[in-house]
């Protein structure tokens, strides 16, 4: 009788001391891995963390991610920006309040090459909807006209646009929506996570083991796979490129990067711009601009930001440009030249 | 009385010894048996954000998914994978070049369809292989 209850109660100790453990470890003790992927802003987008609560910190991202995308969204009745570009104007919340103010900052930056008021243009062309068509030249112009005079104004938190402008924030949504998982993950101690929102990259810290994360930069054509990898850390990889969204009218291939200059499909000689920065939001909204402005005036622009900013260029005739201050995390199978400072 | 206790407690001795040689053998086989589970890489197929299938790039294999959304035909050749017809729209999935290295990902986003390149080796995995892809 007593021999079979200590058993038992051996037993049950092991038991109680087995679960124990294993709560524990759940809870306080190894870091974790978790992985999220789901679809917003058109994308597909995963994020992958390692911490002690990942699981938490990676639904956290994907649920801001999710609310972020309804209240960008230009065609959701219910969102903030619809309302603006319906009524002209608006009270914005923080997030909106941010991307105005980066995107005028970019916009000036840039000598308008990137700009949030070439919604109407995009409509025209049909990239805001998928139903292709190419607009006839007299409505571009008359667009092209009326975004030159264009004006967005925040004041404190009233957003005012000028007469028949239309703002869309999908050149720089993803840049701020990684800016916004950033900021998530590291305020619950995440101290590695791959962020990939449709190609939009930002590795966080370094991988597990300590090395850095490599990040491969498409090929815009079929010679090579890739341009090249970059080793990094603590940065937002970016990449721009016709080839991402286009269409095809009586043999001629129009992409969706609209120079809003002319009111066409840029045409500066880029094939592929990406960008390298620790600031996701100012690394999408440039590398539209880039590709937009060519790369002369995109190295006169790095000259004067080189502390914010890299870039990798490739060009039609196939030459690869990088800037000099990502040279030792860039590494091709193909040549490449240094733009230095 | 005294020997039923001496009896128990060897009995209660001889059970954690043999817990004790489990626990070790177990600690010692987990790594092994969960490893040669999947060796090197695959390709795992998500179908709106849930696992639908895991390829091995070691096998030359066909896979036709089929969903409301539409279809994907998925092929394993030469240890690289490819979509060789779909229904969508776009075809985005069908013009993407193959994928062979870890990390490697082509998306049919109308019929929200990942194919992603996976490694269960993870010291493989940080060798030089390509985390994500800018693109």
């Amino acid at each position: 009788m007593i021999r079979k209850n200590i058993k038992l109660i051996a037993l049950l100790a092991l038991i109680i001391i087995t679960a124990g453990i294993a709560l524990c470890l759940h809870y306080f003790g190894a870091e974790t891995t978790s992985e999220e992927s789901f679809y917003a802003m058109d994308t597909y987008m995963s994020v992958k963390a390692t911490g002690r609560d990942s699981e938490g910190a990676v639904e956290a991202v994907r649920d801001a991610i999710m609310t972020l995308d309804s209240d960008l969204s230009v065609t959701n009745p219910e969102s903030l920006v619809y309302r603006l570009n319906s009524d002209g104007s608006c009270v914005a919340d923080k997030d909106m309040q941010y991307l105005i103010s980066r995107s005028l900052d970019v916009t000036a930056m840039t000598d308008g090459a990137f700009n949030i008021c070439i919604y109407p243009i995009m409509k025209e062309w049909g990239f805001t909807t998928g139903e292709y068509k190419v607009p006839d030249a007299s409505t571009l112009a008359t667009l092209c006209g009326a975004l030159r005079s264009a004006k967005v104004a925040l004041q404190g938190d009233t957003v005012t646009l000028s007469e028949g402008t239309m703002i869309d924030f999908g050149g720089i949504a993803k840049g701020y929506a990684t800016k916004v998982a950033v900021d998530l993950l590291t305020d619950r101690k995440i101290k590695s996570a791959l962020i990939n929102l449709g190609g939009n990259v930002y590795a966080l810290g370094k991988k597990t083991d300590g090395s850095l994360w490599n990040v491969a930069v498409k090929s815009p054509d079929d010679s090579i796979k890739y341009l090249g990898v970059l080793s990094i850390c603590d940065k937002a990889v970016i990449t721009s490129g016709g080839y991402e969204r286009y269409f095809e009218e009586g043999g001629v291939t129009y992409h969706h990067i609209i120079d809003p200059s002319t009111g066409y499909p840029a045409d500066s000689g880029a094939k592929s711009v990406t960008v390298v920065s620790s600031d996701p939001t100012l690394a999408d909204a440039l590398s539209t601009a880039i590709f937009v402005m060519g790369r002369d005036k995109a190295t006169k622009l790095w000259r004067e930001n080189s502390s914010l900013f890299d870039f990798i260029y490739f060009d039609d005739s196939g030459n690869l440009y990088i800037t000099e201050g990502i040279k030792d995390e860039f590494s091709s199978e193909i040549s490449f030249e240094i733009i230095e400072k | 009385m005294s020997s039923h206790q001496k009896s128990a407690s060897r009995l209660l001795k001889n059970d954690i010894v043999l817990l004790a040689i489990l626990v070790v053998a177990a600690l010692i086989l987990f790594p092994i048996v969960s490893h040669s589970k999947k060796p090197g890489a695959y390709a795992l197929v998500e179908l709106d954000g849930a696992e639908y299938a895991t390829l091995s790039l070691d096998t030359d294999t066909t896979l036709t998914v089929t969903t409301d959304r539409g279809t994907n035909t998925i092929v394993v050749r030469n240890r690289e994978v490819s979509v060789e017809s779909a229904d969508c729209p776009d075809l985005i999935c069908v013009n993407h070049a193959s994928i062979s290295l870890t990390g490697e990902v082509i998306v049919c986003l109308p019929h929200k369809l990942v194919i992603t390149i996976k490694s269960d080796n993870s010291a493989k995995e940080s060798e030089g292989s390509i985390d994500a892809v800018a693109e």
